[in-house]
């Protein structure tokens, strides 16, 4: 697989704040790609510098093989971008504002209004005729989406297209952008996690200006998760009972405990589920539950960021 | 210019006829300096004449190369050929700042300006469209306006005195040299200021000043110390396009897309 994107080396200042440090980042074509950072974690300056809207203080950036220079953006035909916060001429119709940017990004008058009529079926906005002003957050963002992809980028970059919006309109957003997965790489940054099991195939969390980890989901998971089994007694001293016993105690080492739940995590989930057994056969203590517990983004992130 | 250029500046020339504020202020500030002010002024002279004596000192020092019939006919064209010209540095200082405020830093302000930055046009070729876009938009409002007065005070003028008195050939001067030249420097004042000025305000405000001087030369004119003549005109309409160009010139290296998406 080609790499539609890829970032090496990049850093980047803020008067003495170091907000990129040797960032390295590579996304593969056709994949939906999840940036994950806490707020201020340097997402939306990361995707400035690859539109050429930031100047980088070092690295380098290829987007479909072509350098990204700071104050070129022809090479912007290749990138559609949805901004954080997309905002438009509150006085346009959304057809009306697409034939504005086609003309802009100099498309021809009927490419344009082919294109757009598609993509505002794509995006669920055909047929709307009120002026922008008049739209919710969710339909600017899903117009914003329209306006990226109107020249056929390879390339999507949004930023943080779900944050705002509502469990309805984060699905409708995650809907388009899986339709449109075939044909354009989509990069998404966000801390919502959810969203990104739900639709990335890759992701990266990037922290303290570089990228802590990254790869496919599956990947992350078995790379860096702990698997986690808990048992739940139905009384309290039969969790001290087993915590006693010997066999168990090296176990011990990373447990959290609770009221009658107690739950062991380590490497080797298989391990751990055998020694358990057999202490729970010696003792003949007999737990009210036992599972094991799947590792989410959710802990990994926690684990990486705190 | 190129294609997507002149979408910008017809979006630009659009963008001001959807703000009714703005559009208000475009249109009703040059009808009453235009048309209001010299038609009260043409009823004034015609219905209580005697109390212009107070002209006399001014009118005598007046270059009049005209055949004046009375006193009336020399006031008018005192009014209309020395004292109107004036107006039409304000009027283009006005319509260049309010344009040139709303597109910039009203883009800024709004957002929008992020979706122009990362098109495939240049910053250069953005900020040529911009400034072409105000300045298109102020010569409209000065030459639309000073149409209207001509016909507006010609007809005063003839039903008054029973004769046209036509304006002179330092009309030419003002309003192909003196206000496309004010308009660029309030234009250019403001692009400069873009890139620090946060709201659409702070940046009219700054243009604004570029009054005082034009307020300096009409106090002036009324006490008779600088009587314009039309070689003083010419001069200073070159040096202000002189200065106009500098700016602007100069402006294009204090933006860049650091500053314009602060
Ligand atoms: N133009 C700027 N000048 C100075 N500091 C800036 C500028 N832009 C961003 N920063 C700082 O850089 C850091 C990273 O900002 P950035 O907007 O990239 O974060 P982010 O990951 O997009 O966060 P969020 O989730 O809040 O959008 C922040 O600490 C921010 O204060
Ligand atoms: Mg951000």
């Amino acid at each position: 697989m080609k790499d539609v994107l890829s970032i090496k080396g990049l850093s980047k200042s803020f008067g003495t704040q170091k907000v990129i440090d040797n960032l390295d980042l590579s996304v593969p074509e056709g994949t939906i790609f999840g940036f994950i950072g806490q707020n201020g974690a340097g997402k939306t300056t990361t995707m400035k510098m690859t539109l050429g809207l930031l100047e980088a203080d070092g690295g380098e950036i290829t987007v479909c093989g072509e350098a990204v220079r700071y104050g070129q953006t022809k090479n912007n035909h290749h990138i559609g971008y949805l901004p954080d916060v997309p905002e438009f001429y509150n006085y346009m119709k959304p057809l009306e504002y697409l034939a504005l940017c086609g003309e802009i990004a100099g498309l021809s008058k009927s490419n344009t209004k082919d294109r757009s009529d598609e993509l505002l079926s794509l995006v669920g906005l055909n047929g709307v005729k009120k002026r922008i002003g008049g739209f919710s957050r969710g339909m600017k963002q899903r117009l914003g989406i329209a306006q990226a992809l109107l020249s056929r980028p390879k390339l999507l970059i949004c930023d943080e297209p779900t944050s705002a919006l509502d469990p309805v309109g984060r699905k409708e957003i995650l809907d388009i952008l899986q339709k449109i997965k075939g044909t354009t790489t989509v990069i998404f940054s966000t801390h919502i996690l959810s969203d990104v099991e739900r639709i990335c195939d890759r992701v990266a969390v990037l922290h303290n200006g570089n990228i802590a980890i990254s790869g496919t989901l599956s990947e992350i998971k078995t790379m860096h998760g702990k698997e986690r089994l808990l048992l739940e007694f139905s009384q309290k001293s039969e969790v001290s009972q087993f915590k006693a016993c010997e066999k168990i105690k090296p176990l011990l080492s990373q447990t959290e405990e609770s009221g009658t739940e107690i739950i062991l995590q380590g490497k080797d989930i298989v391990h751990i589920q055998r020694v358990v057994i057999s202490v729970l056969a010696e003792t003949g203590l007999c737990p009210s539950k036992m599972e094991i517990m799947e590792s989410s983004l959710e802990n990994l992130f926690l684990e990486v960021v705190m | 210019m190129n294609t997507m250029q002149s979408a910008l500046i017809k979006k630009d020339l659009r963008g001001i006829t959807a703000n009714k504020q703005l559009l208000v202020a475009m249109i009703s500030v040059p009808i009453v300096l235009t048309v209001v002010v010299p038609s009260i002024f043409i009823m004034l002279i015609h219905f209580m004449p005697n109390d212009f004596s107070d002209f006399d000192a001014m009118l005598r020092m007046l270059p009049i190369d005209i055949q004046l019939d009375n006193m009336n006919t020399a006031i008018i064209s005192l009014l209309l050929n020395n004292i109107m010209p004036v107006f039409f540095i304000i009027i283009p200082i006005m319509a260049a700042s309010i344009m040139a405020a709303s597109s910039f830093v009203g883009e800024k302000e709004k957002r929008t300006l992020e979706t122009l930055l990362y098109c495939p046009l240049s910053l250069k070729q953005i900020f040529r469209a911009k400034i072409l876009s105000s300045f298109i938009m102020s010569e409209l409002v000065s030459i639309l306006s000073f149409t209207i007065m001509t016909l507006v005070t010609q007809i005063e003028i003839f039903l008054t005195t029973g004769s046209l008195l036509l304006p002179n050939i330092s009309w030419l001067v003002v309003l192909l040299l003196l206000s496309p030249a004010v308009s660029l420097i309030a234009i250019t004042l403001i692009v400069r200021g873009s890139a620090r000025a946060q709201t659409m305000e702070e940046s009219q405000q700054r243009s604004a000043l570029l009054v005082l001087p034009v307020i300096f030369l009409v106090a002036g004119q009324f006490m008779g110390i600088i009587l314009i003549n039309i070689w003083i005109l010419l001069g200073l309409g070159a040096l202000l396009a002189l200065i106009a160009w500098i700016l602007m010139n100069g402006s294009f290296q204090k933006i860049s897309y650091e500053s314009m998406l602060r």
